[in-house]
């Protein structure tokens, strides 16, 4: 038996199909807790900038700040550097949690700067006319940017999406579980090519999938 | 026009009142002044225009109306509400009662037509049943009762403004302010949305601001004008009054983009090589007979005349314009009919 031959009848339940929900979890928990916290600040990103609803200064410099300090640090270091505030946490730096947890501070700034760079593309004019109908700086957020920019912001999130599984990968390496450890430990520290090239193969066609489903959507909602 | 409302006549005759309004902007470390000292009323009931190059104020004026700007200084009251120096949460109550339109028309494209149409009776408030009552009373008024569901970029440019039209009235404004309503349309589907604002004014008794830089606007719906030139308005008064005698420079210019006015220049220089005669421009004012009477007698003075270019039109029922004569005769004989022609109107040699 070489190096690279897999027992597929195996391999296929019990490794291959956990990772691939472990995955899918990590990643739709990151979205939903990193989207709905990096929505709220790409929409302060964006509506406190000068001239905007909201304007204020002081808050859109420190918003930039942060943005901008985060961002670059690759998601490796970052989820070495977080462990302190991951334990602090979680309760532990190891394991599906904690890498949840490294991979929501992780994607909600790239979030954040994907809403704002998304809502720039609103039309002024209706935010305009909005405001000569008497509407709040609430409603004016919540009923006319966020569903005018929903297209956008659909195609915004696929592509985040997109990133988290990546991220997820990584997540591998703290213990994170999902297809990122099963080709790391199962393939590249085995040397069973076979195993990362699966998991690989496993990858594409969930981001397919993703983008697919994205791109549906945001035709939907712009009925283009 | 438009006749004093029954419906919508309610307290002082003014809707709109300026007094010394002033405008500044920041634009980097220098201060802008747009709207420059403007004190004026604005009639209930009537359709007024402000008429300007762009850049005048014009936008920014119309803007302190409803608040989306503030003032810098003065007064502004708008049908007994002070609009000045409220800050933009006190003003939400007073915007329900100022319709707006735009150039760009400015819809939702993530709704429907009914939903646009929608939008401003949820901000104010109205219960759903009334809101759907409303909407569909509203698009039967603009044409549109059959669009209801269509998504906005699924209609003409004329349909939109249409949609703005019937979102702008929806909770029932008493003030309707334009801006630039007609700009983005053709020629055709202009005079449709003026022929709607007229009806508006008419049928509703809705008081209408319109913001314009087309003279043609101004005279098919407007019944007063003031003409805006940096920041200040330079002259004001009914619409036949401005523009059959304009006094600025800027107003005569504005004239002339619908009539032929007294040819100078090069046009003048034209003229004169195809016509050795001696040139006057006469001017025509409504009502005016005793020109006629003066050039149906040259023969007696044995001048002879041409109709050599000219301009009418008609503003407030009323006509106005010129037309520039050729005189042949002996020079002093053509000096007694300038000076006679001098007695019944205003006489201009072109040079």
């Amino acid at each position: 038996m070489s190096l690279s031959d897999v027992n597929w009848d195996t391999f296929i339940p019990n490794k291959l199909i956990p990772a691939l929900q472990e995955t899918l979890f990590m990643v739709s928990m990151t979205m939903l807790i990193a989207g709905l916290i990096g929505l709220v600040l790409g929409a302060l990103l964006y509506t406190t900038r000068q001239g905007n609803i909201l304007a204020n200064r002081p808050i859109n410099i420190v918003l930039n700040f942060l943005v901008n300090v985060v961002r670059p640090i690759p998601f490796i270091i970052l989820l070495a550097a977080l462990g302190p505030a991951t334990s602090a946490v979680v309760g532990t730096r190891l394991g599906t949690n904690a890498a949840i947890f490294a991979m929501c501070v992780g994607a909600v700034f790239a979030i954040a700067r994907i809403v704002e760079q998304n809502m720039v593309s609103i039309d002024p004019g209706v935010v305009e006319a909005a405001r000569a109908m008497g509407a709040s700086k609430s409603r004016i957020l919540f009923n006319v940017m966020i569903p005018e920019a929903l297209g956008p912001l659909i195609l915004g999130y696929t592509f985040l999406v997109i990133g988290v599984v990546d991220m997820s990968a990584m997540a591998g390496y703290i213990g994170g579980g999902g297809l990122g450890k099963l080709a790391l430990v199962d393939g590249y520290q085995r040397f069973n090519d076979m195993i990362t090239w699966t998991v690989v193969a496993v990858i594409i066609v969930l981001v397919q999938l993703v983008q697919l489903i994205g791109n549906l959507l945001a035709r939907k909602v712009m009925r283009r | 026009m438009s006749q004093v409302p029954q419906t919508a006549s309610r307290g002082a005759t003014e809707m709109v009142e300026l007094k010394n309004v002033t405008k500044e902007f920041k634009v980097g470390k220098n201060l802008v002044t747009a709207v420059n000292d403007v004190s004026m009323t604005i009639n209930r009931g009537e359709i007024f225009a402000i008429i300007g190059y762009s850049g005048a104020g014009k936008s920014t004026l119309v803007r302190l109306i409803n608040g989306l700007e503030e003032t810098t200084s003065g007064n502004l009251i708008v049908d007994g509400f002070e609009v000045s120096g409220k800050r933009e949460s006190q003003l939400r109550e007073a915007r329900t009662n100022i319709g707006m339109i735009f150039q760009q028309f400015n819809l939702m494209n993530s709704r429907t037509v009914a939903a646009n149409v929608e939008f401003p009776l949820k901000v104010a408030g109205w219960d759903k049943a009334k809101r759907k009552a409303r909407v569909a009373e509203m698009l039967q008024f603009v044409g549109l009762a059959d669009k209801a569901k269509n998504y906005p970029d699924q209609l003409s440019g004329g349909q939109k403004q249409r949609v703005g039209i019937a979102r702008a009235l929806a909770t029932s404004p008493t003030l309707l302010l334009a801006d630039e309503s007609t700009s983005a349309l053709d020629p055709e589907t202009t005079q449709e949305v003026l022929e709607l604002l007229k009806r508006v004014n008419n049928e509703l008794g809705i008081t209408i601001v319109v913001i314009t830089h087309e003279m043609d606007v101004v005279s098919s719906i407007a019944d007063r004008v003031a003409v805006m030139e940096k920041g200040r308005v330079v002259e004001l008064g009914n619409v036949y009054d401005v523009f059959s005698a304009p006094q600025t420079a800027t107003a005569q210019r504005f004239v002339a983009t619908t009539v032929k006015t007294s040819p100078t220049g090069e046009e003048a220089n034209d003229l004169k090589q195809r016509h050795k005669g001696y040139l006057i421009n006469v001017e025509i004012t409504e009502g005016n007979d005793r020109l006629g009477q003066v050039l149906s007698r040259l023969n007696e003075r044995r001048v002879r005349f041409n109709i050599v270019q000219g301009g009418l039109e008609t503003l407030q029922g009323k006509t106005y314009g010129t037309l520039t004569l050729e005189l042949i005769g002996d020079i002093i004989n053509i000096d007694a009919v300038v000076a006679e022609l001098q007695t019944v109107t205003r006489v201009q040699v072109v040079r």
